[in-house]
């Protein structure tokens, strides 16, 4: 058994997000413990596939994004303030998206051969959510916003970071795997992306003990 | 082979720093917007703040000014009435007679001498201006003015009156108090022409008087100038302008011009 050095930001991430249960519920983002088990889960079973006698990772992976999409919308729908028809554009898009996502898992990529299409829908869908949700977060609010009090803005911010790079690296996954293309002797996302994970969940983690500060202010 | 795994890297190394530069730019972006809102949110706090500043400091001129003019009323006016009345009745006393005329009289100064209260009152209430347009409250002033018989006063409305706020319409109506008070006060006039005129944007009042007239410029360096002064700044408080007009021996005129808010 093996647990990666960005798995234990994985776990604190959970640890803490349990431990701010109420400051999240306060700020309507509680779907974020669920999503948190599932990336942790999905962590060690990917991590440690060896050891309960599997071929590849892919379909455990495959399944990940299968499984925390819709958490990471309904999220993202919170975090963009919805009213009226946008709410329902919003889901309307969701729901497209997560039908593409099943397509391919069934149909196209199949569920032993990594969802690069997937994922790059996904990447694009969370810069673009991200994106609207920080432009949002700044025009709608007559007042001057302390950023580095603001929950969302660290959620969307870190967001809009993975995805951004991720798109390119897990995008060219099979590429990259194909033509050994290493960085520092390490295949490049190996190399880049326990970096990302890793500040990723320090920053959900951060906005999760500004949700409970901001609860019990 | 290494060459084009080597340039492959490069590129896609060069995409995600690309990508996370914008990604970088756009929250910087959002960091200025946010900043930049900050700056006006303050600017507009400090300026609201100005403004009430001004307006309570006004607020206090004209009550010290009103005081002043109660006091001169009833000083000037409403005191010599009075005062007529107690030597009518000390006459009375002297002769113990019972004069119907006498008697008369002294309910006639009585009479007038409440008359003249009754004017203060109404002119001096702020309440009362609230419920009365400006034209009317204007109306009711020169009236006041004519009742003396030293002055004749008239006023004109032009076009359809428009709704003006009440601390608008209040400070308005002061100023043009202002104005007459001025007038008698100094001008030694014997007429007062008031026009007011509702424009598509403003609304334009004019006093016009024929008395002395003076140097505006000279008058509003002085220490004196003060009530002309109250009057430009008053109108700049309310979002207006005035303007004096005058020379020495041709009469004065005041124009205040209130953009309907």
């Amino acid at each position: 058994m093996h647990i990666a050095w960005f798995e234990y930001f994985q776990i604190a991430c959970l640890v803490v997000a349990l431990y701010c249960f109420r400051g999240l519920r306060a700020c309507s983002l509680l779907a974020f413990i669920p999503l948190l088990v599932i990336v942790n889960v999905t962590e060690f079973t990917g991590i440690n596939y060896r050891m309960f006698g599997w071929e590849s990772n892919y379909l455990t992976y495959n399944l990940y994004l299968l499984a925390s999409t819709p958490f990471y919308f309904f999220i993202a729908g919170k975090m963009l303030f919805l009213t009226g028809k946008e709410t329902f554009v919003f889901y309307t898009v969701c729901i497209l998206c997560m039908i593409l996502i099943s397509v391919n898992f069934f149909f196209i990529q199949g569920q032993f051969h990594f969802n690069t299409y997937s994922l790059v829908l996904i990447d694009i869908m969370t810069v673009v959510f991200s994106s609207l949700s920080l432009v949002r977060l700044t025009i709608l609010d007559p007042q001057e916003l302390n950023f580095a009090r603001e929950p969302f803005f660290w959620i969307n911010s870190v967001n809009l970071l993975f995805g951004l790079i991720t798109l390119v690296i897990l995008g060219l996954h099979e590429y990259i795997l194909i033509n050994h293309i290493e960085i520092a002797h390490q295949k490049l996302y190996n190399a880049i992306l326990p970096s990302v994970n890793a500040i990723v969940y320090a920053g959900y983690s951060y906005a999760f003990i500004l949700c409970r500060t901001q609860r019990i202010r | 082979m290494q060459d084009t795994k080597d340039q492959v890297i490069f590129t896609i190394v060069a995409v995600i720093i690309i990508l996370l530069f914008l990604g970088v730019l756009f929250l910087v972006m959002l960091f200025y917007y946010n900043n930049k809102k900050g700056q006006m949110s303050k600017e507009q706090q400090l300026m609201k703040a100005t403004f009430e500043k001004q307006l309570l400091e006004s607020k206090l001129e004209i009550q010290e000014q009103t005081f002043d003019m109660i006091s001169q009323e009833i000083h000037d006016n409403v005191g010599q009435i009075l005062s007529l009345a107690k030597v009518q009745l000390g006459i009375m006393e002297q002769r113990h007679t019972f004069e119907e005329d006498l008697v008369s009289n002294v309910k006639e100064s009585i009479s007038q001498a409440m008359t003249e209260l009754r004017d203060i009152a109404k002119s001096l209430s702020s309440e009362r201006m609230q419920l009365l347009s400006l034209p009317e409250s204007i109306a009711q002033e020169i009236r006041r003015i004519n009742r003396s018989g030293i002055i004749k006063a008239t006023v004109s409305v032009e076009g359809v009156e428009k709704n003006i706020p009440d601390q608008q319409k209040l400070i308005a109506f002061r100023m043009v108090q202002e104005g007459f008070q001025n007038i008698i006060k100094h001008a030694g006039a014997s007429e007062i022409k008031v026009s007011i005129r509702y424009l598509e944007e403003s609304l334009h009042i004019s006093i016009f008087d024929n008395g002395a007239g003076f140097n505006p410029e000279e008058e509003l360096k002085k220490r004196e100038g003060l009530g002309l002064q109250n009057i430009l700044r008053r109108a700049s408080l309310v979002g207006g302008k005035a303007n004096i007009i005058s020379r020495p021996g041709e009469g004065t005129t005041l124009e205040i011009q209130i953009a309907y808010a």
